[in-house]
């Protein structure tokens, strides 16, 4: 079995692209850190032992004077924007792994530069003086004749394959046409990529990728399945993989400029279906949907409002138009748009609209049910609660989930809807000893308000930690209203929650009560103090 | 012997025989519910494109009448929204059947309170509102937008959940008001025991049944000593043959 040809690629790849982003040079001790680990250290601070994983506290003790950057993400991806950008002069096939790594397919632009060398050169060259704007080292460094394509932060390689390109590039080499399988196969086994993998590979007496490229592949079949195939074409230098190229989301953007701004909700509806059109055409066009739609509107008095729109499966321009009159509508319509000059000035329209489809993805096409109908109901639905979120905000309308717990309260969450749900929930389904038992109290008021339980001669009713109660339950003062006699009651049942957490344990005790007035409610004790956790209504 | 040699039709599965209907019928147009309501409403469900108050009349149980009535249709598939309530227990709405995966709410529509209630009719198929005071031009076009849309408009006036308090409710242009009148709570003692339902006494008050005043009992979540609780209501009648009046 023979994969397809390797592809020769040049891999640019910046070892510590962290520390780089955040304006470092190799030779400082700077160590980036997340959430309390390192996750990328510079050259001079690995040398003295710093490495990735630590903790932090355990870099700072071995490395004196070690500066501690925290990670940010989007800094990083800014900053290789600029590098990409730089690569994209050489060819337009450029694909980003992560920031810090970026592969371009050579056989084309290796032509036109005058062979591979020169064109490694070139490209590396072209990165090095990218430096002066990164904050990494004012002057483009003289390339080092014995090692051209390495740099103080880069290092550039040419190989078949990304695969083999890229440990070509740790190394700052061009391998030969063919010649991959040579180079990889004194690299240790770990190269490969899968830790489970090179660790049983490891165990089976294995340690290279060329002992592992030696393997027959029938019998690699056999053992490790079409993955560890997979992996033995990588080893055996048959990376055979297409470059995923970068999506280019920037160019699907539709945006229209009012003169004069728009006031009132006609006109600004005759936009949204232009815009709708042009931008589902040029989605369309290009066989894709997004799952995001961005909203972008200027007022003309300057005001920027935003908002995203979330929707599976197509855009129709009816579809967006709608969303887009509903968004327009709303803003025209709330204080939002007219912000702080509401009196003083004339009225304030929309000066520009903007449409930014975001989280791209080919169209796949949609599910319809038997007898072609959409699946009416969820999208049916859908629309309107988005329409109901254009008016008053997406948290405005929330979906109930039924979580674990014991009160009323805390066994209901809410999600505002269209959102996903949160994957660390207490689970419903277990016991949950001391729960309220059916009926719960139809009222639960967002914050518990404060209530008094007296006994016969008035006195505070409380409930001691054997859960007995210090008198008998009188009358209630419910929300400062005059206090009203008890009929009947039950309890109290004391519970102890978390008391493994000084910080959430919580001890309650709850008394369910019915007055004379006919009302019922929930009461519970904490710290002496009553609440009304519920009323039934 | 009936039926031998006689060729046997598979039956076709009731859902498609629904969609592949040619005609519209008056009990498609029906939202189901619970057994007590039917007697309550004059008709075997909740016709849609109604609107019905729910009201309190000096008693506790608008909330819970409200969410048993739309409890049936709910856990059948159909959508509900609520607005305006603002303090809902939804632990005890799904007690008495609500289905919580199609129930959405909107706590606070502030001064949008129409264009919300408008906006949810054109989608679900029951929403519940918390109607602040509204003008009457407010309220025929929340009627008609629900019968135009075939959705149930059900109107609380008087719940604990709510914040916004009306002193006259909706008086005109609704299909059947259900005032709360009475009701009772059962299963506390004097210091012992525990909450086990609520009896809430209604008057339905009908514009197209006869006769156009009926009362009843519902029990919330069911009758005392039904043991495993299955959220249903009972009226009058069957409460009294229970032993418990």
């Amino acid at each position: 079995m023979r994969g397809p040809i390797p592809e020769r690629t040049l891999v640019l790849w910046c070892p510590d692209w962290p520390v780089s982003a955040a304006g470092h040079r190799s030779e400082e001790a700077v160590a980036v850190v997340e959430a309390g680990k390192v996750i990328a250290a510079s050259a001079a601070a690995r040398r003295s032992g710093v490495h990735p994983f630590q903790r932090r506290r355990q870099a700072e003790s071995c490395c004196s004077g070690l500066a501690i950057v925290s990670r940010d993400p989007g800094a990083e991806v800014r900053a290789f924007e600029s590098v990409v950008v730089a690569l994209e002069r050489f060819g337009a096939l450029v694909a980003v792994r992560r920031p810090g790594w970026a592969a371009l397919a050579t056989r084309g632009p290796a032509r036109y530069f005058g062979g591979e060398e020169s064109f490694a050169v070139d490209v590396a060259e072209t990165v090095a003086a990218l430096g002066d704007r990164l904050g990494l080292g004012g002057v483009p460094q003289p390339a080092d004749k014995r090692a051209p394509l390495v740099g103080d932060w880069w290092r550039v390689g040419i190989a078949d394959g990304p695969f083999a390109a890229a440990i070509a590039a740790q190394q700052g080499c061009i391998v030969p046409r063919g010649g991959a399988r040579v180079f990889l196969a004194p690299f240790d086994i770990e190269h490969i990529g899968s830790a489970e993998l090179s660790d049983l590979l490891r165990r089976l007496g294995i340690t290279t990728l060329g002992g592992f490229a030696a393997l027959k592949e029938v019998d690699v079949l056999a053992r490790f399945g079409p993955e560890g195939t997979r992996l033995h074409h990588l080893a055996r230098g048959l990376d055979g993989r297409s470059l995923d190229v970068r999506p280019r989301p920037r160019d699907l953007a539709v945006e229209t400029l009012l003169e004069p701004p728009a006031v009132n909700v006609d006109t600004a509806a005759f936009i949204a279906k232009n815009l709708a059109g042009k931008l589902c055409k040029r989605l369309s066009g290009e066989g894709l949907v997004c799952s995001f739609l961005g909203i972008e509107v200027e007022t003309s008095t300057g005001n920027r409002l935003e908002r995203r729109w979330a929707h599976e499966g197509a855009w129709t321009p009816a579809f967006v138009a709608e969303r887009l009159r509903w968004q327009l509508e709303a803003w025209l319509a709330g204080p939002d748009l007219f912000g702080s000059a509401d009196e003083t000035s004339e009225q304030v329209g929309i000066a520009r609209v903007r449409l930014v489809p975001t989280d791209v993805v080919a169209d796949t096409g949609r599910q319809l049910e038997l007898w072609g109908r959409p699946r009416t109901d969820g999208e049916r639905v859908a629309r309107v609660f988005a329409r109901v979120q254009g008016l008053l905000g997406p948290e405005a309308v929330v979906r109930p989930l039924l979580v674990g717990g014991r009160g009323p309260a805390e066994r209901v969450r809410f999600v505002p809807f269209g959102d996903p749900i949160p994957a660390r929930l207490a689970d419903a389904a277990l016991p949950w000893p001391g729960q309220l038992p059916c009926p719960n109290p139809i009222v639960v008021p967002q914050e518990p308000y404060p209530a008094e339980v007296l006994d016969g001669d008035g006195r505070h009713v409380g409930v001691d930690g054997r859960g007995t109660p210090s008198g008998v339950p009188a009358s209630v003062v419910v929300g400062g209203r005059p206090p009203s006699s008890v009929v009947a009651w039950a309890g109290p049942w004391p519970i102890d929650e978390q008391w493994w957490d000084t910080a959430t344990h919580r001890r309650r005790a709850r008394i369910q009560v019915v007055t004379a007035d006919g009302d019922a409610h929930l009461l519970a004790v904490d710290r002496g103090r009553w609440i009304v956790e519920g009323s039934y209504d | 012997m009936p039926g031998a040699g006689q060729r046997v039709r598979p039956a076709v599965p009731g859902l498609i025989v629904q969609r592949i209907r040619p005609l519209v019928l008056a009990r498609d147009e029906l939202l189901p519910v619970a057994p007590g309501f039917v007697e309550l409403l004059g008709t075997p469900g909740l016709r849609r494109g109604s609107t019905l108050v729910i009201a309190a009349d000096g008693a506790r149980g608008t909330t819970s009448v409200a969410f048993g009535l739309i409890a049936e249709a709910s856990s059948l598939g159909a959508w509900c929204a609520a607005v305006g309530l603002e303090d809902l227990g939804l632990v005890a709405a799904n007690e008495l059947g609500v289905a919580l995966d199609r129930l959405v709410l909107v706590p606070r529509p502030a001064r949008r309170f129409t264009t919300v209630v408008a906006a949810l009719l054109d989608g679900c198929d029951i929403v519940l509102a918390a109607a602040p005071e509204l003008t009457p031009a407010d309220r025929r076009r929340l009627g008609v937008r629900a019968r135009e849309r075939r959705a149930v408009l059900v109107v609380l006036a008087g719940s604990q959940a709510a914040s916004a308090v009306v002193s006259r409710p909706w008086p005109d242009g609704v299909d059947v008001r259900l005032s709360v009148t009475g009701g009772s709570f059962t299963g506390l003692g004097v210091g012992s025991g525990r909450m086990c339902s609520h009896r809430v006494d209604v008057v339905a008050t009908r514009r197209a049944a006869s006769p156009r005043e009926k009362r009843a009992s519902l029990w919330f979540p069911s009758l005392p000593g039904d043991i495993p609780f299955t959220p249903r209501v009972a009226t009058e009648a069957a409460a009294g043959s229970a032993g418990t009046r």
